[in-house]
């Protein structure tokens, strides 16, 4: 029954975006649509962090974000001492692997037992302290780092096409099929897989859920950290960048894609992205409603839970 | 069940935090203590007791500094004050300020925060959420003034203190940390550093405990009829035609990009009048995310790239102005940016902001670092003796400001209230410091400004220059 009532939902679903994607060519919103996707893949790369602690241990981890704060300041004080971009974005990415893995060691593993809700809480925490180190650190003051590739790749609806954003799409691609093949042919991923679902059990089989942890937690802050220096050259950045413009985006997508879907944090990225950008570009709402880009993207969101309650590639019950 | 209403919960989370804290949500609106309005001439018993006092206090500012030990002001003020309406109680205060008199018996009204050798001031200002600014540009130059000040005397004997807040560019953190200044700092005054949603949400509450509040000029809407607030220099409103004047010199293509915070209704509708008044084509208008993000930002540079606009009206913080003017120097389109605004024409925006915002031109209360030595050789000579290194452009916002404030104080004299250092203020006197632009007031207008300085962005040396001082049309 529940696969009919699932079925159902996913074809009215189907049916909807084809029905949206219409209604944006028709109204001509092409580069809205080109500018929701090269932007909204930014936010699969916090998703997919997102979900990835969320399906391993069911935690929300709202200090996601603040591991690609942390590696594009890294980045930058990197780059102003004149290391090369190379090297620069390993000691970043390092650092961001550093944080997950002391976040899981210092606050997550001691709570371990608690309810989920104290964890969720231990998260806030430590982004709260995060930013006011690199608010301590770094003054409010915005910083701008260069990107890891200079130049356009190619014009697309008239939107110009930069080669970072490209490099954003390969990554997110490659990223993704790593973690589907890693959660589905590898012994390791399986173990993840099973540690979330029965940790009893697969403690009694040898495997230490405590160690898969860990790994799973580095494994988000290098999400993290990719979303902070590939995004990070596009704007001025200060304590806290990608956390307040990532982090509720990051979780709308999760929640949109699925809380437990990786393939489903993609998408739901790329459906924030596109409902942010054809919002803000003022064709669809009238000048009186003020943050046009969060209206499109809430009522996106409440029409998908209200029809799959489960998220778009999520598992129902 | 678990996964049906987690998601639920997740979104009902988001939605909540999307919403924010509008301006004046919430606020107090009044409370007993408070100035009201002064169109609507509210007769409050504290304006009444203020309008009395104004005599004595303002008299005591020329009198008593003259000598003069027999006026009137005292007496005359305490007898129109009873009428209680801010017009009808000019009778007392407006004869205060040049009517000698004083010297008398203190007056009666509010002196919280100031004490025989201090008065305390609060400042707010968004050290983050709006802008890249440096924490230590604010608190550094907080007190340059007072303390170069003091070593001449102070202001009536009295040293001024300094009270800083951070309000997060949030008019409900405004709101709270102008509260905290007022009722455990003591604040005689509040005076508000940026952003307009912030400064109305504060002005409002200093307005309804009878605290006077002080900023430069932003939005109109919310602020134009309230009691304690006084605009230290122009609107945006009364800058649109100014700012039209200049778009007029860049081309004839203009695009109007507001954020949609209703702090900006006013502007908004200004600015168009004006660019329609000066003949310019207005290809493009649309209220823009107040922050934006990444898609939003690029897909507002993309229209503006698209409405073939050759100048573009900005009106937003500098970090949405720094994103959208980002996004779209990465589309390869870097307009003329006009604007009006205290925090657009800052050399943190040039450096974080070029090559992106090009020629940038904003107008300004304060001039940038290339004049200030002819405009006021005090202000580096005083930084560098108290702080030991050449001072910044938020330092001469800050000295500039605190430079009009003393004129005021000095007027409102040596037994000064809140409700006397009001009156004083609505009594005509103009207020020159000579790096804010002059600024004179009424009983029913508090919006004082009449002139500004124009800054333009010189990406060669990554910060802004004053091409153009005390102006009042291009």
């Amino acid at each position: 029954m529940n696969d009919v009532l699932d079925r159902v939902g996913r074809g009215r679903l189907i049916g909807i975006g084809i029905a949206l994607a219409v209604v944006v060519l028709l109204r001509d919103e092409k580069e809205a649509l080109v500018i929701g996707v090269i932007t909204g893949l930014g936010y699969s790369l916090i998703a997919l962090g997102l979900v990835l602690v969320y399906k391993s241990s069911g935690v929300f981890n709202f200090a996601q974000a603040e591991f690609g704060s942390v590696a594009v300041f890294v980045l930058y004080l990197a780059r102003v001492n004149d290391v090369p971009y190379v090297f620069a974005a390993i000691l970043s990415i390092a650092v961001a692997l550093a944080m997950g893995w002391a976040v899981e060691r210092g606050v997550v593993r001691p709570l371990f037992e608690a309810p989920r809700v104290t964890l969720l809480v231990a998260t806030a925490g430590v982004a709260l302290l995060s930013i006011g180190v690199t608010f301590w650190l770094n003054d409010a003051q915005g910083r701008v780092v260069d990107p890891a590739i200079e130049g356009n790749a190619f014009t697309l609806f008239d939107i110009i096409i930069s080669k970072q954003r490209m490099l954003i799409v390969i990554v997110v691609a490659v990223i993704s099929i790593v973690l589907a093949l890693f959660f589905n042919r590898t012994t390791l991923g399986l173990a993840v897989l099973a540690a979330s679902q029965e940790p009893t059990a697969t403690n009694l089989v040898g495997i230490s859920v405590r160690r898969l942890s860990s790994l799973v937690w580095v494994i988000a802050a290098l999400l993290g950290a990719l979303a902070g220096i590939l995004t990070g050259p596009f704007e001025p950045f200060g304590p806290g960048a990608v956390t307040s413009k990532f982090l509720i985006p990051g979780f709308t997508a999760a929640v949109i894609g699925g809380m437990g879907s990786l393939p489903g944090a993609v998408l739901g990225g790329v459906i924030v992205g596109v409902g942010q950008s054809i919002g803000a570009s003022g064709s669809l709402l009238p000048d009186s409603v003020p943050g046009g880009g969060a209206v499109v993207t809430f009522l996106l969101l409440a029409v998908i839970l209200a029809i799959r309650p489960q998220g778009l590639m999520g598992k129902g019950k | 069940m678990r996964a049906r209403t987690l998601p639920l919960v997740l979104a009902l989370f988001l939605l909540a935090a999307a919403c924010g804290q509008k301006a004046n949500v919430g606020e107090t609106v009044d409370a007993g203590g408070g100035f009201g309005s002064p169109v609507e001439g509210e007769a409050g018993g504290d304006l009444g007791a203020g309008s009395g006092g104004s005599g004595g206090a303002s008299g005591g500012a020329t009198g008593g500094a003259t000598g003069g030990a027999t006026g009137s002001g005292g007496t005359g003020g305490s007898t129109a004050g009873g009428s209680g309406a801010p017009s009808g109680g000019g009778g007392g205060g407006a004869a205060a300020p040049t009517g000698g008199g004083g010297g008398g018996a203190k007056p009666a009204g509010d002196r919280t925060g100031i004490t025989d050798t201090e008065i305390v001031i609060g400042i707010h200002a968004p050290v983050s959420g709006a802008a890249p600014f440096p924490q230590n540009s604010f608190s550094d130059g907080a007190a340059v003034y007072w303390e170069h000040l003091a070593d001449k005397g102070g202001v009536f004997g009295r040293n001024v203190k300094v009270v800083f807040q951070d309000d997060e560019f949030n008019p409900a953190t405004a709101k709270r940390v102008c509260q905290r200044m007022v009722e455990q700092d003591k604040a005689f005054l509040l005076i508000g550093g940026g952003g307009a949603d912030q400064i109305t949400a504060c002005a409002n509450y200093a307005n309804s405990v009878g605290v006077p509040y002080l900023s430069a000029g932003v939005n109109e809407t919310g602020l134009a009829n309230i009691r304690a607030y006084f605009a230290l220099s122009l609107t945006y409103s009364q800058q649109s035609p100014l700012v039209a004047q200049l778009a007029k010199r860049a081309g004839t293509k203009v695009a109007i990009a507001v954020a949609d915070t209703g702090s900006f209704d006013d502007a908004y509708a200004s600015i168009q009048s004006a660019m329609a008044d000066v003949g310019m084509d207005i290809v493009y208008k649309d209220r823009i995310p107040k922050s934006a993000s990444q898609a939003e930002a690029l897909s507002v540079a993309n229209e503006l790239r698209t409405s073939g606009a050759e100048v573009v009206y900005i009106l937003s913080s500098p970090t949405t102005f720094l994103n959208i003017a980002s996004a779209a120097g990465g589309q390869g389109y870097v307009p003329q940016y006009v604007g009006p605004g205290i925090t657009a024409g800052l050399n943190l925006v040039a450096q974080v902001g070029c090559p992106n915002i090009g020629a940038a031109q904003f107008l300004s209360p304060f001039p940038q670092l290339d004049v200030i030595d002819q405009i006021d050789p005090e202000y580096q000579q005083a930084y560098q003796a108290k702080r030991g290194k050449a001072g910044d452009d938020i330092g001469i916002a800050l000295w500039g400001l605190a430079k009009t404030l003393h004129k005021m104080f000095e007027a409102a004299g040596k037994d000064m209230t809140r409700q006397s250092f009001v009156q004083t203020l609505e009594s005509g006197t103009k207020f020159e410091s000579g790096v804010y632009p002059p600024v004179q007031y009424s009983a029913t207008n508090h919006l004082g400004g009449q002139q500004t300085h124009l800054l333009q962005a010189d990406c060669n040396a990554r910060q802004y220059k004053t091409p153009e001082q005390f102006v009042s049309g291009f």
